[in-house]
Order: C-alpha cells, then structure tokens, then sequence
C-alpha cells in the first residue's frame, strides 16, 4: 500500500464537517448563564472533542476556520487577534488529547482531571495571553479593556469546557467499543 | 443467457472477514463469481452483511475499516487483496449507501467533476466530460445546483455520474433506493439496465426491494443470511423455489398470489414479470382463490380527532407550498400519506407537531376539539408521537437499552418498570440481543427500528411515522408493522403513516391521502386510489404487481387480498 | 432555507466578473492594511474605496440592512468599552490632552475622540469590505481561490466541505432540537441552567455521532475518488486571470504602496496633525 502524505482525507474531512459543526452550534446553542451577556460556549466543547480525536492540526484548524467564517458571517470583520487564539486553544488541546489518550475509549478519573488541567491551561493562554496581546498589537487598543475582555473569556470558556467538554468526551469514550467486545446476549 | 461464456471478471474464494469489534465473522466463507456484463444483485435480511460484502469488493475493507480478512479477492485474474482503495477504485466504482455522504461537491458539476479534480485532469477535458456525463444522466441544466435544492433522485443520479465518469468497469452500488419514490427508483433501474447495454457495464447491486429490481433485466440474485451465501440463481429459479420470505425478504405481489392460489410456479412462464406470468388454467386458479376469501367487514367512519382546516404555508417568502389545504384524521383510524418526493410529506406532519413554527402558517388545526396551536412541541408530542425519517437525529443515548428508557427515566418512571416496558418492545424489534451495544453500532435498518419502539414505549394516542420500512427488510417491516396495527386494535391508537410503499399501503390503511406538491389530489380508499392511474402517475406511484397481475387477467381484487397475503407471508416467516 | 451561508447572488458587474482568487487577494490585503493602519486619511480612502466598490457591485440596502445594524451596534458598544475601561488611551497614544468636557479620570478628551473615530472608521471600512467578498464570490470558486494564494488544496478543501456541510447540519441541528423538545427536554429560558446544560448535552449527542460518523462515511466517499492521491488536484471552477483582475490587483498593489509611503512618512502607524 503506498504512503500517504500530509494531511489524510479523514483529517480533511473532520476539518471540514468539524467547522461546520463548530459554526452552527456557536450561532445557535449558547447557554445564557445568568449573568448579563455572558454565555457558555458549546462550541468550544464540540472544539475540545475534534481536538482529542483527531489531534493538534485538525483542532487548530477547525477552530481557526471556524471562528473566521462565523466571524464574517455574523459581523462583516473577521477579528483576527482572537481568531488566532482560538486557533492555539484548538492546538493546545490537540497536543494534550494526543499525549494523555483522551479519545480511545478507556475515559479514568486520571484522565478527565489531566484534560480539565490542560484545558485551564489552554484557555489561559489563548484568551488571556494571545487575543489580548494580539489586540494591543494588530488593533493598538488599551490594555485595560482587551485584559479585562480576556479575563471573562477565560472564565467562561473554562467553565464551559470543564462541564460540557468533560460531559461530551466522557459519553464518546462510553460508546467507543473495545475489541472483540460486541455480541448477542441472550 | 449470454454472457454465460464471458470471461470472469471479479472472484471472491473462501472470504471470510471479521470487524476488529465484532467477536464473531460477520461474513464467513463467501465464493461469488461475477462475470463481465453481468447484472447481479446482492440481497439479505438487514444486518446481514451486504453492505459489508460491498466495502470488501470496493477495497474500502481492510483499508477504511480494520479487522481480519481470509481468502482470495481477484479482479480479472489479478489477486487484489492488498490493493488500496485508490488503485481499485479505478477498476470498481462505488456509489455508497448514503448520498449525502457521496454528494461531496458544493454543486452538481463539482461533484461530477471530483475526481477528475483528484487526477489532475485539465480544464477543458473536465469541463467536457463533466458536460457529456451530466446530460447522458439528465442533469445537464442543473450543474450549478447546490445539493440542498435537489430532490432525492437528482441527488441520486448526480453520485452515479460521479463515479460514472471514471469509466471503470464495474459498477458497485449500495441501497440507491432506499429513500426514492417509485418513478425515481425505477428511473434509476432503467438508467443502469442502459448502461449496462451501451458500455458493457457490469453491476452489482446490494438492495432489499427485490419486487421493483426484478422488473428489470436482472441475471443473478444473491442472496446473504448471517453472512453466509444462502442462494446464487437466476430470478425465475430464485422466485419458482420461493425461498426469499424465508430469508427475511419480500416475495413480490403477484407470486404470493399464485402461491396462495396453489398455481405450480415452474409451470408458468415469464414468471418474472404479472404481466407477462401466463399457464394454462391460470386465471380461473386465482379466481377460485379470490372467491374463498371471507367477507369483508366494513369499519364504521370514526369521529375525528385531529382536524386541519385552510393551512397554508411556505418555506420561501411569498411561495407557498400548501394553499389553503385540509385534512383530518379520525380516531382509531390507520391514514397513509403517499406522494413523490418532494411533495410536501415531511413538512405537514412537522408543522402537526409543531416543529415547524405557528407565525408562518395560517389556517387552524384542532385536536380533539382544542386548538393546536397553544400548544407546545412537548405538549404535542404527549398526544402525537413522531417517528422521524432518520433514525440518526433521534438517537442520545449511548446503549440501545438506554435509548428506549430515555423518554421514560425523562418522565420519572420506576427503574423496575422501565424494564418491564422496555424490554417485549426490544424483543419485538429484534433488538433484544444487542440491548447493551452502542447506538452507532447497529445498522441502518437496526436504528430505525429503534427509533419507533422509543416512542412506542410512550404510548402516544397518535402515532406518526414518517417512511418507517425504507431501508428494511421485509420480515422485520412486517413484524413492526402488525406490531403498529395490533396497537391500533387493542388500544384504538389513530396512525398516520408517510409511505412510498403501496403494498403496504394496500393491507395497512384505511384511507390513502395523497399529496403532491402541496396540494391533496386525493382522499379515499387505498383499493379506490389503485383504480385512479393518472392519480398514481402524478403522484410518481405506480401501481402494485398484484394489481397489475389482476388487470391483464381482467381479476379484481379488494382489500382482503392483500390482508390475506401479508397473513400468509408473516406465518411463512416465522 | 439559505442555501448558501455565504449570500453569494450570483450577477454580471465587474465585481462579480472577478475571479474568486483575484477577490480573495483584495479582501484580505485591505483588510489587513486597514487593521495596520492608524492613519485617518489613509482609512477614510479606503472606506471611499469599498464603499464605491458597494455600488458598482449593486448590492441591495435589503439584502444587508440586519447585518449592518448589528455591525453599528456592535461597533458602538466596542467603542464604549474602550471608554468606559481606558478613558485617556488617547492621550496617552498621542502625548497630548485636550480637554473638552469634564473633569477627572473621565474627563473627555479631544485625543480619545480622535482615536475611537479612527476605530470607527476601521469599522466603516471593513463591512462593506467583507458584504462584496462574500455576496458576489460563488463559494466553489472561493476554494479555488485559497488553493491558488498557496494554502494547500487538503486545507481548501477542508473549507470547501465547511461550507457543503454548513446548510445540511443546520437542517440536522434543528431537527435533533426538536426531536429533543418532544420527548421532554426543555431548553427555555425558563428552566434552571442545570437543566439547560442537559439539554445542551442531549443535543450534542446526536449531533456528535452523526458529524463523527459522516466524518468517516464522507472520507471513505473521497478515498473511492481518489481524493489526496497526487501532489497537486485541478479544479473545476478554477478561472483564469482576465484584464479586469490585472488592473484590480494593480489597484490593490497602488493602496499597498500608498501605506507604505504614509508608513514612511509618519514614522509610525498613527497620524496625528494636531500637536
Ligand atoms: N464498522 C463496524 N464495526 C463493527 N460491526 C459492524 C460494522 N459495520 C457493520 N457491523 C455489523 O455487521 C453486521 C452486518 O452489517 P451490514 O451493514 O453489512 O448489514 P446490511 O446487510 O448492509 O444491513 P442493512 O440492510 O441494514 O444496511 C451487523 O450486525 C452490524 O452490526
Ligand atoms: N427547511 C426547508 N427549507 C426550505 N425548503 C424546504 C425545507 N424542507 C423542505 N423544503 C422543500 O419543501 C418541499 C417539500 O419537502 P418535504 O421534505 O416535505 O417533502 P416530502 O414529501 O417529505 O419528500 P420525501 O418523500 O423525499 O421525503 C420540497 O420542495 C423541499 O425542497
Ligand atoms: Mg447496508
Ligand atoms: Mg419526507
């Protein structure tokens, strides 16, 4: 069989349905929390998901396109300082997905504190470090408010992602079916 | 036959394969032979493997799908067990199962065109074998369509030229039926007996409606049960032995009839079409069969219950689909609702049970006496259960146990209960065995059946299905069936069923509904709308074997007959 | 139904007569010229450029009313935050202050004023900037288009399936909401957030299996055509270069060269005449 190079079709194609996926649940499933104009994201969970299973590239690209198609269908500008970070989240979570396994069926408690960790990890550092330095830089806009802006992202998408990222990839790790394991009972 | 001689183009020797999942094989020592020219069809139970045997001969196992594999493949006396997917696909197109996963491009012309695109072919040689494919399958003025604005059978024909374009031998397609109305689905049949006759195209064709392909020029039925070759024969053999109810599919009409009649079937001949099926003493066999039938009871008019008054409705801004359209439905009644693809099915019942919203119709609809729209989808859906089309959408939970337990755990009842209910309901819907898999390891055929027992277990007074027996075998679409009707009867449940199926609207209904493109052409009987040819035609329905076996021998039938037969048939299953 | 996310109407203008590639150069040239620069002049021709480019395409005031004033609300709001979180970002950008109105930590400057038009012009500009890319490239030629600025055809397509997908499980989104609505689980306002994220869940499982599983049934569907085989893939609706797209990206190159001068010039990203 020969060798494939860059990225396999699998892979394109998880982009591709991943992105649509991404976009329709950011512009119509947010959960209002309760607090004024702030909403948990579950895009960010589907994100998490395609990150875990399909690693770094296709989770910084979905987020990556995804974010910038959403972005110039529902506001005319495509905001690219957090377009970016969202990217690194997707990457982040890639890499952590790969080296703890996140996706192969076999979800233990070590596991899910391992993502919740690196999720705190990923979420700070794209919305807390990249979008707002990515602001000051490309945008000049005052630190004050692109840090305070971060800081509630940060927030939110935590928490997000810590209730429905870990719901989500515990029930796709329950339905992954080990070897050898399916047959009729009586 | 004449391609007796030819030469051997594909060979499957002593395959067996097994998923990595699965403990046990899910095909076992297969040996199929196809000749060059030839047209074979693959046909078994739901669950049986022939969607597995296809990704086998398509290369897409062991590549796509990993587990162990036995046994010799060859193309054209060429070993081709290792091959990829990429060299085979060159010698076998494939048109998968489902063409919403095969219609990849963002137009018609993009996807004939892929791959084309994929070999680097250039521009002006694509766009003019895109041009030639496009209108030999009669798509030509709708390249620039994006798939969301064609009907199921464009979408259909669009996947074959596809593959088509490639000009590779042998053609392989999965289930191309499933979801086509009758005009569609022998559009479809016509288009590859012609291929088959101008390039020599050989085919094999993995489908459960056995009573539509048999109309065509068919060479070979294959028949698979567990993974296992039960039958390799010619159709005439394959009906004359009457062996397909045994394995779970649908003897077509007219040859139940002539069993049921006692006619022997190797006396008669051309026996695989009613209307060419003649012998000697024929019709008076049938007529002493038809005389002995009982006497039909006439079901007293119901009082209504669900009542649609002056709807109109439109997806587009200014363009209505339903103008000023009424309907009802009475208790305890079985209403089917017929109609080609597109006409508007679908969109009626989900503006029933609101899940199409109030602001964009107009007109009123009661239930019962109350008005529908106070109220809520879930309000609704206590009185009306829906089973949608695609069983996909319908499935949360991750066990086949779980997903028939949800709506009840949703509404507090007792664990110990739960299982009380649940349970006949998974035996009925032969599902029982697998109650503790994953949902997405069950087969289409398998899903659908779990989608319908998960809103039976509500016990809903109305129960909508929407095209219940696609993609299901017959011993399985019967079993639900008389499941659905046995309801109806003890509990006096009204039913209201989408369907492109008039077999099972003959033995099933109590009054037909058809509707065509948003407008109800007519109201009546399912025997009445048989007799009304330009009815069915517009409704792109044709009519029964049974009934076109009864007209050239000037025989008419009721209702009964067909009660009778699917009687019969279900005792021969069991 | 939108049968296409983009608004693409297709039209015979000279924006339209565009190729997908020559668009996509433009739209992402000026955008980023316009995030870079602070120079008014600089914005205010832009703004003249796409708003212009707005007319010769004909584009109706209909076809993009809700989209505008979402954008007009949104950059309004964008422009009190900065007020309310850094009042004086002007004077410090500019080092000096003119006060003229109030006193204090808010107290409004001339300075800020400047500043949050310039941020407002950014605004003016990259809207009608964004409607003509996407209301007049056909969504086929757009993937072309990426392949041939030098993204990698595997990536292209990647955007090209996003946007097939997009409309179908839009139709598969609401339909499982539904479904999930009638057999119990309400996603209202009214209910407690608790059970919102249950709803939430129940949602995205369908959703999940069904996206995970056309994943696989869309790859293998590419794989039975050869998709990834070779090095390079040609494209159907791939266009060539006319004249109009020559002079269009010697317009664009004229706008680069123009900032690069202002750059120059200033010395820095921001023009300030007022010291
Ligand atoms: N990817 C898979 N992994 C594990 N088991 C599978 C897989 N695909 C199918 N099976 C199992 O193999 C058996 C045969 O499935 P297959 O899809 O070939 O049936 P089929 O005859 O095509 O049925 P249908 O008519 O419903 O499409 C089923 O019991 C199914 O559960
Ligand atoms: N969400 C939608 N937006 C716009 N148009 C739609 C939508 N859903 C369906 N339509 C159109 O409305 C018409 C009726 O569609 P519907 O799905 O009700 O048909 P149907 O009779 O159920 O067909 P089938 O037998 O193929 O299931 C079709 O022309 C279809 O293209
Ligand atoms: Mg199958
Ligand atoms: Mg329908």
């Amino acid at each position: 069989m020969e060798k494939k190079k860059g990225l396999s079709t699998r892979s394109v194609v998880a982009v591709g349905i991943g992105t649509a996926v991404f976009i329709i649940l950011f512009k119509f499933l947010a959960i209002p929390t309760g607090i004024a104009n702030t909403q948990i994201n579950v895009a960010q969970a589907w994100l998490s998901l395609v990150a875990a299973i399909f690693g770094p590239v296709v989770g910084g690209l979905v987020a990556f396109i995804g974010h910038a198609l959403n972005d110039a269908i529902s506001y005319g500008s495509i905001w690219w300082s957090w377009v970016i970070a969202d990217g690194v989240f997707g990457v982040l979570i890639g890499i952590a997905g790969k080296y703890l396994h996140l996706a192969d069926g076999n979800f233990t408690t070590k596991k899910i504190i391992g993502f919740n960790l690196s999720q705190l990890v990923a979420n700070v550092v794209a919305w807390l470090v990249v979008a707002p330095l990515g602001d000051i830089l490309i945008y000049s806009e005052p630190a004050a408010k692109v840090f305070t802006q971060g800081a509630v992202s940060t927030l939110v998408n935590v928490i997000s992602t810590a209730i429905l990222g870990t719901a989500v990839l515990v029930i796709y790790n329950r339905t992954k079916v080990k070897k050898n394991s399916l047959e009729h009972e009586a | 036959m004449e391609n007796e001689t030819s030469r051997t183009i594909l060979k499957l020797e002593n395959v067996t394969f097994k998923y990595e999942a699965q403990k046990a094989p899910t095909l076992k020592n297969i040996n199929l032979e196809v000749r060059a020219g030839e047209f074979v069809v693959i046909a078994g139970a739901s669950g049986s493997g022939k969607s597995t045997l296809g990704r086998l001969i398509s290369g897409l196992i062991p590549e796509a799908f990993p587990g162990a594999l036995t046994g010799t493949l060859t193309y054209d006396g060429q070993q081709i067990n290792d091959e990829s997917i990429f060299e085979r696909s060159q010698k076998i197109g494939t048109v998968l199962q489902d063409v919403n996963a095969q219609f990849v491009g963002l137009s018609v012309a993009e996807d004939i065109a892929f791959a084309l695109e994929n070999d680097e072919v250039d521009d002006s040689k694509m766009h003019a074998a895109v041009a030639e494919w496009a209108n030999r399958l009669d798509l030509g003025d709708k390249l620039q369509l994006a798939p969301q604005q064609l009907s199921g059978g464009q979408k259909q024909r669009t996947a074959m030229a596809g593959v088509l374009i490639d000009e590779s031998p042998l053609l392989l397609l999965d289930e191309p039926l499933a979801s086509l109305d009758e005009a569609s689905g022998n559009e479809m049949l016509t288009l590859l007996e012609r291929l088959r006759k101008e390039q020599g195209i050989t085919i094999i064709l993995i489908e459960h409606r056995l009573a539509d392909v048999l109309q065509h020029e068919v060479d070979r039925i294959v028949i698979l049960e567990e993974g296992e070759i039960k039958q390799d024969a010619q159709p005439a053999e394959v009906l004359q032995q009457g062996t397909l109810t045994q394995y779970g599919l649908a003897e077509p009409l007219y040859i139940q009839l002539l069993r049921a009649a006692n006619v022997a079937l190797p006396s008669l001949s051309g026996l695989t079409s009613p209307a060419t099926v003649a012998g000697t003493d024929l019709k008076e066999q049938v007529q002493t069969y038809l005389n002995q039938l009982p006497k039909q009871t006439i079901k007293p008019t119901s009082e209504e219950l669900l009542q649609v008054t002056d709807l109109s409705f439109g997806y587009e801004h200014g363009q209505l689909l339903f103008d000023h359209l009424s309907f009802s439905l009475g208790k305890s009644e079985i209403v089917t609702l017929v109609g080609k693809n597109g006409s508007g099915k679908s969109t009626l019942i989900n503006i029933l049970t609101g899940f199409i919203e109030n602001q964009k119709l107009s007109g009123t609809m009661t239930l019962a006496g109350q008005d529908l729209k106070t109220l809520s989808i879930k309000e609704r859906a206590e009185v009306m259960g829906y089973v949608i089309q695609d069983p996909n959408l319908m499935l949360t939970q991750s066990t086949v146990f779980d997903e028939v337990a949800s709506g009840l755990r949703l509404r507090d009842v007792p664990e110990t209960e739960i299982v009380a209910r649940v349970n006949p309901l998974l035996e009925l819907a032969g599902l029982y065995t697998m109650r503790n898999w994953p949902t997405d390891s069950l087969s289409y055929g398998q899903k659908k059946r779990l989608s319908i027992i998960a809103i039976l277990v509500l016990n809903p007074a109305i129960l909508i299905l929407d095209e219940p027996t696609a993609g299901q075998d017959a011993e399985n679409a019967n079993r639900l069936m008389d499941f659905v009707r046995e309801l109806q009867q003890s509990y006096g449940l009204t039913i209201l069923l989408v369907t492109h199926d008039l077999g099972l609207m003959s033995y099933i209904a109590d009054r037909t509904v058809v509707l065509v493109d948003g407008q109800i052409l007519a109201d009546t009987e399912p025997m009445q709308l048989l007799q009304q040819p330009d009815v069915l035609a517009q409704a792109h329905l044709a009519q029964t074997s049974l009934d076109v076996f009864l007209k050239s021998h000037d025989l008419v039938a009721d209702q009964r007959v067909y009660r009778d037969l699917h009687a019969r048939e279900v005792a021969n299953e069991s | 139904m939108n049968h296409n996310i983009f608004g693409f109407h297709p039209g015979t203008t000279p924006i339209h007569q565009l190729t997908g590639t020559t668009k996509l150069i433009i739209f992402l040239s000026l955008t980023i010229l316009g995030s870079l620069s602070f120079d008014l002049r600089y914005l205010i021709l832009l703004s003249v450029v796409a708003i212009g480019a707005l007319f010769v395409a004909k584009i109706k005031w209909s076809d993009v009313r809700v989209l505008v004033w979402l954008v007009t609300v949104f950059a309004v709001l964008n422009l009190v935050l900065i007020y309310v979180f850094a009042p004086q970002y002007g004077t410090h950008l500019f080092g000096t202050k003119t006060v003229l109105l109030g006193s204090g930590a808010y107290a409004l400057t001339f300075e800020q004023l400047y500043y949050e038009l310039i941020v407002f012009t950014k605004y003016l500009f990259a809207l009608p900037l964004a409607l003509i890319f996407l209301m007049t490239t056909n969504p086929s030629e757009f993937a072309a288009g990426l392949n041939k600025i030098g993204i990698s055809y595997r990536v292209a397509y990647a955007v090209a399936l996003a946007l097939r997908y997009i409309p179908d499980i839009q139709v598969e989104y609401q339909t499982i909401s539904k479904v999930q609505q009638a057999r119990g689980s309400d996603l209202s306002k009214k209910t407690s957030l608790w059970h919102r994220l249950k709803g939430a869940v129940g949602i995205m499982m369908p959703l999940m299996f069904t996206s995970l599983e056309q994943i696989d049934s869309v790859s293998r569907a590419m794989d039975l055509r050869r998709f990834g085989k070779r090095k390079h893939r040609t494209w159907y609706y791939a266009q060539k270069f006319k004249t109009l797209d020559w002079w269009a990206i010697a317009l664009t190159l004229l706008l680069i060269g123009i900032e690069l001068v202002l750059l120059w010039t200033n010395g820095s990203r921001f023009w300030y005449p007022f010291k």
